[in-house]
């Protein structure tokens, strides 16, 4: 057991020194950045000078090591636009994107797992279709049309909900559905097909031939064997939220990443834009760790 | 007093894309108290799906037709609810495999207990010491600290006693058991057949043993019934039957086991194959491949005729009375 | 005595052409098919089916409602946008740049990620290793922010687009074959050609590759789906293709500043993708389950 956790450490490890090579080329990739920075009447002689004081004259692998012990010491650069550290600049905005987040998960596991616990142990009814109707068809859904048709609807023909930006539970709503629509998709989909296999086994059946209630083979023993595949791939899935909340958060104005680096792009303030990636990237090693060590408590066979 | 479980004319057929299969057809033998009745037949026979007849468990796509009585009762007019309160209690089932018969996720003393939470009114403590105590007697060593292991922590004969184990927690009147030492290896299994004749002799219970092994049937079973293509054809006490089959299938199957000592250099096996129970030959479903087939018995299904161990269903005997 | 009873002899002939086309198209989801297909016929002969030029601006036909509605005509279907184009011609047009972007993405993405998922499952050890930490990188960068970097990068000529598609999306293809190759690897077959002598290669061509395509069909046709609304959201956000180009992404930012006063321009572009991507993916999930059932028989 403990030597699972020290594997899958320094896997993460790795992985997160290979983001930081992939984020480090972005700015290199067409040349040489010095172009990008310099004011426009600069002289060649200006762009040298430019150069040797970035120290973007020096071979590759000296760029990147200081760069990687900029990192780690918690200094990813100078937003070009906004003249302060990107790191600050990209952590500062990230609370408001793990709030959204975080929401849609909870909203979109809430509403999909138990739709898939009853559509697997009701097969073949009108919930078991319906349920995989929407499997599909939100897994199909391009998201940010589903913000823009909830605010047609919802804000400006009902006005039930603020049509942007963040502040109160109201704010809340339509983004987080926005957000959380795939997700509850996939996850009510696998759901369901974990519980059906989960429902074949032999000890399902033996369960059955004791005598226990149906209700407590379903929910405490189905359940909990098909969590562990469902929990997996939610930790999957927040990948997957955390690119929709890009445009989720331009489609509400939400004050968060994504909205920083789309207007970071324009401008080709990498520091920022290497900053975001990497934030993003390393909370999901972060969070995958943690799901496969959660694995253990889950899990007896992993634990012994 | 009538027998503990008769089944009368049993037959079971479920309902396919592609037409009807007829799993059981007309099985009718009965089982009292303390009694090991053994099931034999090919994989495919009908014999599983007998299991699951009688503990209520067959699909919705199935039709069941005759009567399985139980103490008197006809279970298959028993609800829902009232066959789950006796599975677990009076009638219980061991299944084959052991590997993934136990929930790898709970502790096995803990499933023991859930056992005896939903089947007897039992407080919390009581549980605890009864868990132990079933541990103990299947012979499960340093029970007490079994009680907390995992599915994964045991060895498959470890398994199949903590299955029996909790098959008999609560002295239940009926044992089913579906080839359970098919899955061991043979060193287990002679221990697992001794834990069920130790059953039977302190618990009284009554066994359907159904395997396809013929040395089990004759290590353990005081009767056996030799079904084919969802037929019974043949029935009797062991001893005799062995002796002296008095159904050509029966004899093929005895034939069909090797003995050290034989000097023959192939091993017998039976012409022909399990025919598609969705197109059965009219008459007996064995004649295709039975070597003393005559005209007749193609032509019409044999009914059974009694002897004096059983009866077999074999149009040879019909110089004698005919039952049904 | 050899047994002369029913069962005699079974001779087994090739079925019949016919028959075999109809086994094989079983299942088939009729009106996710007929989708694709419109799909691809627009995507692939826009300039003929598309009833306006998609960029011709029309004063007269400016915010112009579908033609079921009060005001809608005839001659622009699905309505014109703020500057009177055709919406239908346009969404045309855009199944072509989608299908353009989308198969060629993975045609990029699917062989560099099937050439390295092969290598680290054949190779094993240290490649695999280093291989498939690489993957994992790629797979945690959330793609639209990788994508977005990529395109900050590279820039925003259809080309570009091409390649930064592939380029975030090479790494699922890669852990599917590696995948499949260490499972296809370890089944008897392939121990029983390495004992019968066969060399490695020859056992990677004609073993392990066939048991591995259809999983990657199966990706492949699901991924179409995936693409193609990645290209519509970075068009959305205004970094992707630019235009002249036409994109639904594109239509659907134009149409949402007028969303109020002319739904069209949003609901349309909108549908189109929602329903391309849904028979993409349905048609993907009847072929999943064609290929995979037979690979299971062993």
């Amino acid at each position: 057991m403990f030597t699972y956790i020290m594997r899958r450490l320094g896997q993460t490890i790795v992985t997160a020194l290979f983001v930081s090579v992939i984020v480090f080329s972005l700015a290199r990739l067409t040349g040489d950045p010095t172009i990008l920075i310099v004011p426009t009447e600069a002289t060649e002689e200006d762009i040298q000078f430019f150069r040797q004081q970035l120290g973007l004259d020096r071979p590759l692998y000296a760029q990147y090591w200081s760069f990687l012990t900029n990192v780690l010491q918690g200094d990813m650069g100078i937003s070009f636009r906004y003249r302060e550290p990107a790191l600050d600049l990209v952590l500062s905005r990230l609370p408001a994107t793990l709030e959204l987040a975080v929401i849609s998960m909870l909203l979109a596991t809430l509403i999909a797992v138990p739709i898939g616990v009853l559509a697997a142990v009701k097969r073949g009814s009108m919930i078991d279709t319906g349920t995989r109707w929407f499997a599909t068809i939100g897994q199909s859904t391009p998201t940010f049309w589903l913000g823009l048709m909830l605010i047609l609807v919802f804000s400006v023909d009902l006005g039930l909900f603020p049509t942007s930006g963040r502040g109160t539970i109201w704010h809340l709503v339509l983004p987080a559905i926005t957000l959380g629509w795939y997700s509850a998709a996939a996850i009510a989909r696998l759901t369901r097909s974990s519980m059906l296999e989960v429902m074949e086994s032999d000890f399902v059946k033996f369960e059955r031939l004791s005598g226990l209630p149906e209700r407590v083979i379903v929910l405490r023993h189905a359940l909990r064997n098909a969590a562990i595949p469902i929990i997996t791939y939610m930790a999957l899935q927040f990948g997957v939220l955390l690119s929709g909340a890009v445009v989720t958060e331009r489609v509400f104005a939400w004050p968060g990443i994504g909205q920083t680096v789309v207007a970071a792009i324009s401008m080709r303030d990498y520091p920022v834009i290497q900053a975001a990636v990497m934030v993003t990237a390393i909370l999901f090693l972060l969070l995958n760790l943690l799901v496969d060590l959660l694995y253990s408590w889950l899990d007896p066979r992993i634990r012994y | 007093m009538g027998p503990m479980l008769e089944l009368r004319d049993l037959t079971v057929s479920f309902r396919t894309k592609r037409g009807t299969l007829p799993a059981v057809d007309g099985v009718s033998f009965t089982l009292a108290p303390g009694e090991i009745v053994g099931i034999v037949g090919e994989s495919g026979c009908g014999k599983s799906t007998l299991c699951t007849a009688i503990t209520g468990l067959l699909p919705s796509n199935a039709q069941v037709g005759g009567e399985i009585l139980f103490h008197g009762d006809d279970l298959l007019q028993k609800s829902a609810r009232e066959m789950r309160s006796l599975r677990g209690r009076d009638i219980t089932m061991v299944l084959q495999n052991p590997m993934t018969a136990l929930d790898p996720v709970f502790s096995v003393g803990g499933q023991l207990r859930e056992i005896l939470r939903y089947n007897a009114d039992m407080p919390q403590a009581e549980r605890q010491e009864r868990a132990l105590q079933m541990l103990q007697r299947v012979h499960i060593p340093e029970a007490r600290r079994r009680l907390e292991n995992y599915p994964h922590q045991m060895s498959g004969g470890m398994k199949q006693r903590v299955l029996t184990a909790m098959a008999t927690s609560l002295n239940p009147t009926l044992l089913l058991a579906d080839e359970p030492t098919t899955a061991l290896d043979v060193t287990i299994q002679e221990q697992i057949l001794r834990l069920l004749a130790e059953i039977r002799d302190s618990l009284g219970t009554g066994i359907i043993l159904v395997t396809h092994d013929l040395g089990v049937v004759r290590r353990l079973c005081d009767r056996v019934v030799i079904m084919y293509a969802g037929r019974a054809v043949e029935t009797g006490r062991t001893e005799e039957i062995f002796a002296a089959p008095q159904h050509p299938y029966t004899e093929a199957l005895l034939a069909s086991i090797p003995r050290i000592g034989d000097d023959r250099d192939r091993l017998t096996a039976i012409q022909g194959q399990i025919p598609d129970l969705r197109h059965l030959p009219p008459g007996c479903v064995f004649a295709p491949r039975c070597p003393k087939m005559m005209p007749r018995c193609q032509e019409t299904y044999p009914p059974l005729f009694e002897n004096t161990n059983g009866w077999a269903r074999c149009w040879q005997h019909a110089e004698e009375e005919a039952v049904l | 005595m050899d047994s002369t009873g029913p069962q005699a002899q079974v001779i087994v002939r090739r079925k019949p052409l016919v028959r075999r086309v109809s086994d094989a198209v079983e299942g088939l989801p009729i009106f996710a098919s007929i989708l694709v297909a419109l799909f691809l016929i627009a995507a692939l002969f826009a300039p003929w089916v598309a009833p306006h030029d998609p960029g011709q601006a029309n004063f007269l036909f400016a915010l112009a409602p579908p033609a079921w509605e009060e005001g809608g005509s005839l001659s622009y279907l699905l309505g014109g946008d703020n500057l009177g184009r055709d919406v239908l011609s346009r969404l045309i047009y855009g199944a072509r740049l989608s299908l353009i972007v989308s198969l060629f993405a993975i045609v990029f993405a699917g062989g560099v990620g099937v050439f390295l998922g092969l290598i680290a499952g054949y190779a094993g050890g240290a490649i695999d290793s280093v291989i498939m930490r690489v993957v994992d990188a790629f797979l945690a960068m959330p793609f639209i922010l990788m994508a977005l970097g990529f395109v900050a990068a590279l820039g925003t000529s259809v080309t570009n687009i091409i390649i930064v598609m592939a380029i975030t999306n090479w790494a699922r293809y890669a852990r599917l074959v590696r995948g499949e190759v260490l499972s296809v690897r370890a089944r008897d077959f392939v121990a029983l050609a390495r004992v019968a002598g066969q060399p490695r290669w020859r056992i990677g061509v004609r073993h392990i590759l066939p048991n591995v395509a259809n999983s990657i069909i199966v990706l492949a046709t699901l991924d179409l789906g995936r693409v193609i609304i990645l290209e519509a959201s970075l068009s959305f956000l205004g970094l992707g293709v630019q235009p002249p180009n036409i994109s639904w992404g594109l239509m659907l930012a134009d149409g949402r500043s007028y969303m109020s006063v002319a739904w069209w321009m949003t609901v349309m572009p909108g549908l189109a993708i929602l329903f391309t991507v849904l028979s993409l993916n349905i048609f993907g999930d009847w072929l999943r389950d064609r290929l995979d059932p037979r690979q299971t028989q062993d």
